[in-house]
This record gives structure tokens, sequence and C-alpha cells, in this order.
């Protein structure tokens, strides 16, 4: 029911992937996709695609889960592609019709941008799929700490987040139910022109402003009264702490990295870089 | 001195127009003093707009007085000492109106959490009295659980937990049950009471269910920011014509009695028990089959 | 009148939530719906103003089934106009008058028929002319519950639904409120529906209870034969009005008290005769 949405769609299992610290995953995802803009070329996303199959394998989230994902960016893959298939400047033209120029190189292109903005898409949702909102703001606000020094909040924005993840399900629930109350009251959201569908919503964003700005306002409270002070130094329940997993996860991504750029260097040093290589 | 001593407590409500200036001014408390012993169980009643939710704001350092004196502990509220305010609220704990709405953490035993993390308390001391609080309030089974899949009652069990993982010597419920059905109402008084008893917390109960003030140490009934009565439940609901006009209702059994007694029957009525309406019933039938 | 028959709903993907439901209301009664959260009372007043439709069963309103091809649901809202709980929280105009009219324009009133249809339903509740023109939000607790009730009491409905109507309220609010919905009653002739958990309440205005449990409906018939049988309510997690339970400790007791009896006033009479 409404009650179970929850952003980033964490997917409830228990694997090594899971039990990894917030911060080596975002560590992870964040390599991972240098690497994608790294290379340009067969063999370099071969190499992605099977450290990415690894992955999926350790985290036990099915693979069709992150499938779904794709879809909803269907077409931005398909309008990516099309663009750069025909507005690449490349030389050898394949062929030629009024001011559209098919070029071998925009064909290679466009392969390269569709795969890797898939894997890009397919390698985030590994972080979000095994890693609670929660544990996520937890991983953002201890990596982001230094961020600080820049005033600004990180702390607060972390609670922030995690608390308006808390309320989402809540505010869905009320929107559904003052719905239903002014559709009781003869409200008519189907009918009429643009400005009047608009204008037949207002009865619900009002009360739902209304009512978040009440539940702000009381939650504000309560939290003074369990004594929460900005900008104080708080500890935690389940501080982040790195194990000797975390320090192999490092290890296993660094290797990858280091892997991937020394392998790009020695074929661009021997020239033999290009589309079905790196 | 009392653990809590309010002495001629006045608050006042501005309301402003467009600029800012003042227009009106209203009491929402006007010159209440009352005194709460440690480990009493005390109840505030009265109408809503009776002031009883802006006095249990001022327990908790959330109002502070306009005029007259809080003491908590023999140490005056001082609202410019952050310290003083940190303090009364680490032993002074409180249970809102909304479950939802003072819910901080995605899982229960986070949010039990939360009130020991504010302090500073070491990671293992935290996770020791997050199991202690969540098992006293009989939640110990949910600690993994999204508050969002919990019934009202418990989340307000929730609350009471997150308070005492702060180890409070005192609690104020503001008007806690009002959102509660029976079931709810029925678990979060059970939970107060064996506090109470168990673990020696002061309770502070503002109600207007009259039901859940008849065993109260001590009643207090707010009318117009004052308070109109005080005293054991049976001296403040035997006042049964100030109890009407302050726009509250007695319990049913007392209602039963006092009734009786104004249509001219000797029966006595500071009962709120079935059966102890029952004891008192069957003497007077008794007496009157015996003449 | 309102009819169910064999009516059973189901929420995606969840145990019923409706189970069977046959039962009937007639047209002027007070009837109470009963039972503990999650047994099903939102789920069936839903479908009484067709909110939700039935998985499989009927819902009649006067003869007419209201999910037939045909039926128009949306006059159905007007006739039977549903509450729900914490009204309150709905208001949304700059002023009460103009929140209590938008029921009436959308029954397709014009404005000054709406507005006068917005006055008399104010003046139903008990609101004083002089906070017509005052925003809803600047209102106390009670009055906003009275404005939002105001609001579909102003669609002249010939049924009025209303979920746990009483919730938040003080005692004095709370009895002005049941004594309001038994004049809407007596007077207007207009068909009152409440769910509530509170007992005595029930036993004072209602003519006529069902009792949901577990989705089904347990029990069914007058608020007396309801009350008497607090063997019953109790295995559904219920309880009968104090004086019911009373009466019969001191039956037990070997009083010839009366166990026939639900509210307070039978109370009082049965004991004055015992004395």
């Amino acid at each position: 029911m409404l009650r179970d949405i929850t952003l980033g769609q964490y997917y409830i299992t228990d694997s090594k992937l899971h039990r990894l610290d917030p911060r080596v995953k975002l560590a992870g995802t964040m390599i991972y996709i240098i690497t994608l803009f790294l290379v340009k070329g067969m063999l370099g996303y071969l190499i992605a695609a099977i450290f990415f199959a690894v992955m999926v394998k350790v985290s036990r989230v099915p693979f069709r889960f992150m499938v779904r994902g794709l879809k909803a960016i269907v077409s931005v893959l398909i309008i990516t592609g099309v663009c750069n298939l025909l507005f690449f400047n490349g030389e050898q033209k394949i062929l030629e019709y009024g001011i559209i120029t098919i070029t071998l190189e925009g064909i290679e292109n466009a392969i390269c941008m569709t795969i890797r903005l898939i894997m890009l898409i397919l390698g985030t949702s590994i972080m979000t799929l095994t890693t609670t909102p929660n544990d996520l703001t937890d991983g953002i606000e201890k990596s982001a700490g230094f961020l600080e020094r820049f005033r600004i909040p990180v702390h607060e924005i972390a609670l922030m987040m995690s608390i308006a993840l808390r309320f989402i399900p809540i505010l869905v629930e009320e929107t559904n139910k003052i719905m239903k109350a002014q559709i009781s009251r003869g409200a008519d959201f189907e009918s009429g022109g643009l400005i009047k569908r608009v204008k037949n919503y207002v009865p619900i964003i009002v009360p739902l402003f209304i009512s978040a700005f009440h539940r702000a306002s009381d939650l504000a409270m309560a939290m003074e009264s369990r004594c929460y002070r900005t900008g104080k130094e708080r500890t935690k329940l389940y501080p982040l702490r790195y194990r000797k997993s975390d320090y192999m996860a490092y290890t296993v991504i660094i290797t990858y990295l280091i892997g991937m750029a020394f392998m790009k260097c020695i074929l661009v040093y021997n020239g033999l870089n290009g589309f079905w290589t790196m | 001195m009392s653990f809590i001593s309010i002495k001629n407590l006045v608050h006042k409500f501005y309301v402003k127009d467009d600029d800012g200036n003042i227009i009106e001014e209203n009491d929402a408390i006007n010159g209440v003093s009352l005194d709460v012993e440690r480990g009493q169980f005390i109840a505030i009643l009265g109408q809503n707009g009776s002031g009883k939710s802006t006095l249990a704001r001022h327990l908790n350092n959330l109002l502070f007085p306009d005029e007259g004196s809080i003491w908590i502990d023999n140490v005056a509220v001082n609202e410019s000492d952050d310290e003083n305010v940190w303090m009364n609220r680490k032993k002074i704990g409180m249970v809102f109106q909304n479950p939802d709405n003072q819910i901080i953490g995605t899982t229960v035993e986070e949010d039990t959490a939360f009130g020991p993390e504010n302090l500073g308390i070491q990671t293992k001391n935290i996770r020791r009295r997050v199991d202690e609080s969540l098992q006293t309030v009989g939640m110990d089974n949910r600690k993994k659980s999204s508050p969002n899949h919990l019934s009202g009652g418990q989340k307000q069990r929730i609350a009471i937990a997150g308070i005492l993982a702060m180890h409070p010597c005192c609690i104020v419920l503001d008007e806690a049950s009002a959102m509660l059905d029976p079931d709810g109402r029925r678990e979060l008084l059970n939970t107060i009471h064996r506090l109470n008893k168990d673990e020696e917390i002061t309770i502070i109960l503002i109600t207007h269910f009259m039901e859940e003030a008849v065993d109260a140490d001590k009643v207090f009934v707010m009318e117009k920011g004052k308070i109109k009565l005080h005293g054991t439940p049976q001296q403040v609901f035997g006042e049964s014509q100030s109890i009407k006009s302050a726009g509250l209702e007695l319990p049913e059994i007392m209602k039963l009695s006092l009734q009786l007694k104004d249509d001219g029957y000797d029966i006595p009525t500071g009962m709120f028990t079935i059966n102890e309406f029952a004891d008192e019933f069957e003497k007077a039938y008794r007496n009157r089959s015996d003449n | 009148m309102i009819i169910f028959e064999n009516v059973n709903y189901t929420y995606d993907g969840e145990d019923k939530a409706v189970e069977n439901a046959s039962f009937k209301i007639d047209n002027g009664e007070f009837v109470g719906i009963i039972g503990r959260t999650g047994s099903g009372k939102s789920t069936i007043i839903q479908m009484m103003n067709g909110l939700l439709k039935p998985s499989s069963g009927k819902v009649l309103y006067n003869g007419q089934s209201i999910f037939d091809e045909n039926y128009n649901l949306r006059e159905l809202k007007f006739k039977v106009g549903l509450v729900f709980q914490y009204p309150e929280y709905q208001l949304f105009e700059c002023s009460v008058i103009k929140d209590v009219a938008y029921g009436p324009e959308n029954k397709g009133l014009n404005e000054e028929d709406a507005v006068s249809a917005a006055k008399r339903a104010l003046e139903m509740v008990g609101i004083p002319e002089d906070k017509y023109d005052k925003s809803p939000f600047d209102l106390s607790g009670g009055e906003k519950k009275r404005v939002a009730i105001a609001g579909i009491l102003a669609m002249e409905p010939e049924v009025l639904v209303l979920d746990e109507p009483a919730a938040g309220l003080d005692p004095k609010s709370r009895r002005n409120l049941f004594v309001l919905l038994k004049t809407l009653q007596k007077e207007s002739g207009i068909t009152i529906v409440v769910v509530s958990h509170s007992m005595e309440d029930m036993a004072e205005y209602a003519d006529h209870i069902l009792v949901m449990n577990n989705g089904r409906v347990a029990m069914n018939g007058s608020t007396k034969d309801v009350f008497i049988d607090y063997r019953s309510l109790e295995s559904m997690g219920l309880a009968a009005p104090k004086v019911t339970y009373l009466m019969a400790e001191l039956k037990r007791r070997g009083i010839p008290a009366d166990t026939n009896i639900i509210t307070m006033e039978e109370a009082v009479r049965c004991l004055e005769t015992l004395l």
C-alpha cells in the first residue's frame, strides 16, 4: 500500500553489499561512473560490465529489478542515441540524405553513449537498491562533512532529507484522504480547460499545505523537547565505522580503477585505442 | 520545595495586524499556581482553549512565563540560560497529541535513540537505553519496524520510549490520547500507570477524558486560564456544578450516584468503579429491605 | 434507503477489508457503526456514497444499484453526504461562508443560492453570523468541525454519514455535536449514520447499531438488543456502556435490577424504583 513507498526503491534482502558502509558504496559508485567516462570502447565496457555483473551477483538483487528503472528513461536513451547518430561530425560518410549525414563515427558514438547511459543508470541503482535511504543520508553526511568548513550545514540537510523521507508516505496518504473528502463535496478533477483544472486542485493543495506546515511546527517542537539543538555535537546509535570488509571493498574498487586507467594508458600509448578497445 | 513549583504564572498571546502592531492581547494562562511532588500522578482537565496545553509547554520550557515563576527541582527556570533549559527538558519529557508528528526516526529504534543522541551519550550506552526503554513500553519486538506501520497506541508508546531513553523523572502527556481509539487509549494509560508505579516517574496527564483522571493522585481543573478546582478525584468530581460549568462531564458512575442523590436518595457519591457503586447500592438496598 | 447486498471489498494486495456485508439502513434512522480500528467501518461508509466500488456485491440507494453503468455517481455524493474524520483539515477557502458554499456550487447552484444554502447550514450547526466572513483557520477546533459539517449539510443531503465526528472534542462540544445530529434527524428528517468508538454516545443517540468485526457485519439490530448482548461485544474487543455492566453486577448480587438498560436515564429510573 501507500505506506510502503520508499524513495530510491530499497530492495530488502541481506547481502555483502547491503552490509557495506554507505560511504564505500558512494565511493564505489563514483569510481564506477568515472571509469565509464574514462573508456570509450567495447573492451572497456565489457570489463565494466563484468565488474557490474559481479556486483549484481553479490548484491542478491534480481537483475530484472534494476532493468525496471530503465523503462522510465527509454525516451531519453532514444533521443541521445538519435542525436549522436545524426549530428556527430565524422569523416567516413555512410549515408547522405539532404542535411542528414550519417557517419561511421556517428554510429560508434551513438552506441557508446547509449551503453554508457544504460550502465550508468544500472550501476547507480545498485547503490540505492542495497542502501536504505537513511544509511544513504548518513553516508552523504559523513562523506560531505568537509563542507561544514564552508558553512554548509551538512548535518541539518541530511536530517531534513531523512525526515522528508519519513513523511512522504504520510503526506501521500493525506493527499488521498483530502481528495476523497473534496470529491464527496462534489469536486470535479476531470472536466474543464487547463486553467479550470488547475483551479480545481486548490481545495486539495491548500489543506495539504496547511497540514504540512502544522506537522512541521509540531515536529520542530517535539524535536526541541527532546533536546535537539543545531550546531551541537551529537552521538549516534549506529555510528558509521569501517570494518574489515569495507577496507576490502575499497581495495577492490581502487584496483578496478587503477586497472582500467592502466589499460587505457597502455592502449593510448600504443595507439590501439578505438571503438573496439577502450 | 516541591519537584515542580509554579507561582502566579501568566502567559499572554498577542494577535498582531499585518504591520506587526499588537491589536489584541489574550491571557492563555492568568495567574496559575500549582505544586507537583516527585512520584505523583497528576491529571489536568479542562475544555479546549482553557490553557492546559499552554501550561504543559511551560513545563517543558517550550514557552516561558510573561509573569510569575516556575521552579523545577529547586532551580528557577531561566530562559536566557541554555544549559538550564536543556537540563529541564531532559528531566521532564513530553508526549504530544498527534502520534505521527513527534516521531523523527525512520525506524522504531532510531527514533528512540534520537534523545540520547542529542544528549551526546556514548554509542554503547545509547544501545542499552534504547533496548531498556523499548522493553519497558513493550515494543522491543518492533525495533526495526517503520513507525508508519504501527497503530496510534503503539506510536505513542514509542514516543514514551523515546523520552524514557533520556532518563527523565517526569513525563507530561499533552492530550496524548485524544487521537487514539479505545484500544490505544488503554495501552497508553496502562503504560503510564506502570511507569508511575514501577519506575516512580512523575506523570502529568492532560486530558479531556474524565475517566482517565479518576485514578490520579491529584486533579486540577482549568477554566479560562485559571485553576478552578483542585484536589483528589473524589473532591474535584464532587463539585459537580463547577465541573459542568467548566464544560466538562463527570465520570459515568459518579454521574449516576449524583443523580440519585439529587433526587433525594441517600447514597454516597465518591465512587468511580462499578464495584464501588454496587457495594454502596447494595448496602442502601439491603437497608431499605430491612426496614 | 441504503441497502448492501453481499458486498465484498479488497484493497490491492491485502486481505479482505469487507466480507459479505448485507444490511439495510432505513430513511430517517440514526444508525451507529461500531467496531475496532481496521474492522472495515471506514471502507463501508466510503462505499455508501460511491467513493469506493465493491469488489463484488451490490450497493443500492433508494432501490437503484449505484454502480450500474448509467447511475449518476456524482449526483449521489450530494444525496449521501460524507463527513470524514477530522473534517476541519479539509477547509480551504478564505472565508467561512465561501467554504461552506463550495459544495452547493459544485452541485450547480448559482452564487446567490449557494450562499443562502450555506447560511442555512451554518445556522443549523450554530455558527453565529459575525463569523461568516472570518477565515475558517481563525476558528476554534470545535467551530472548525461544525463549519466542515455545514459544508456537507449545505448540499442538503438526504443521508449524512460521519466518521468519528467527535474525535478530539471536549465533553461539552461532543455533547453539542450529538445533540445537533439528533436534531437534524428529528427535525429535518435526515438519515444519520455515525461511526463511533463511544458506546455511551451510541447507546444514547442511535436507533440501530451495526457491529463490524474483521470485515464482517457481526451484529445488526436495535441499539438495545446489541448492547445488552455485551458478551458478544466483548468477544470482539468492544464493550457495552458502563451502566449495562453495573446492572448485570447488581443482578449478580441478587438485587432485582433490570438488565435491559443501556442509558444513564434508564439506569437512574430503575435504581430509584429499587430504593
